[in-house]
């Protein structure tokens, strides 16, 4: 059994942890990293791991440093269940369409930029289609709890 | 936050005509204390190891410390990219 850390770490955002437990490949959070463009650009479009290979993810919690490049994963081959709780997949439907729609205006200005330098247009890391044609939200099973114990605690953010 | 005239949006620059407020009660993380407290319900000699991600490391390196004083032995701060056994 290992665990790889693809993200989300040494700084908080773009959340990514591969457990390798008996012969299957879990991913915990598929998170957009969230910085600089040009930073933010290559390290979301760069996965360490085949999306295709893995057989199931875990998504403890909606937020976009957690969330947000589920439509990448997808896109890349994923084509297994995503766990979570009733609250995250309803969260989840809302904030994936609005990371779609701001990373189409992000790059839109971003192209901006690229004509006015004379450099080719790039494509946006993942649209509202993509979030759509990708089942995103249809993919994500409910569950009850998710993650450890919190040993009798209210659960929080 | 530091009273800049001037802000850039999106590479172009734009004058600060509104007045800003710094509210911390938005996030939806614990704090170090509380994570202290959280870590805390597993003594020492059942948690063999702790890996801390989801910070920088100038804010995870303090809070490492803070836990090995509390005679948790392994915590470590993983690299991007890093494989760990278990």
């Amino acid at each position: 059994m290992n665990f790889e850390f693809c993200g989300g770490a040494r700084t908080v955002t773009g959340s990514q942890h591969l457990l390798h437990v008996n012969g299957a490949r879990v991913l915990l959070e598929c998170g957009l990293f969230q910085g600089r463009r040009q930073e933010a650009f290559e390290r979301n479009r760069e996965f360490c791991f085949d999306s295709a290979t893995v057989d199931a993810m875990v998504l403890s919690h909606a937020h976009i440093d957690h969330s947000g490049n589920i439509p990448s994963f997808v896109k890349r081959g994923y084509d297994g269940p995503i766990h979570s709780t009733h609250a995250t997949a309803d969260l989840c439907k809302i904030m994936l369409k609005d990371s779609a729609y701001l990373q189409e205006r992000d790059i839109h200005w971003a192209n901006k930029i690229r004509a006015r330098q004379g450099q080719p247009k790039v494509e946006a890391l993942y649209d509202a289609a993509d979030v759509d044609r990708a089942g995103v939200v249809r993919r994500i099973r409910r569950r009850e709890h998710v993650g450890p114990s919190d040993h009798g605690r209210k659960p929080r953010g | 936050m530091d009273g800049n005239r001037e802000v850039k949006i999106f590479g172009e620059s734009f004058p600060v005509r509104c007045r800003v407020h710094t509210m911390d009660a938005f996030s939806g993380h614990a704090d170090r204390d509380e994570i202290l407290a959280y870590v805390g319900l597993t003594p020492p000699e059942r948690l063999k190891q702790i890996f801390l991600v989801h910070g920088e490391t100038t804010q995870s390196e303090p809070f490492r410390h803070a836990l090995l004083d509390r005679g948790y032995q392994d915590v470590r701060i993983p690299r991007r990219g890093e494989v760990i056994e278990l």
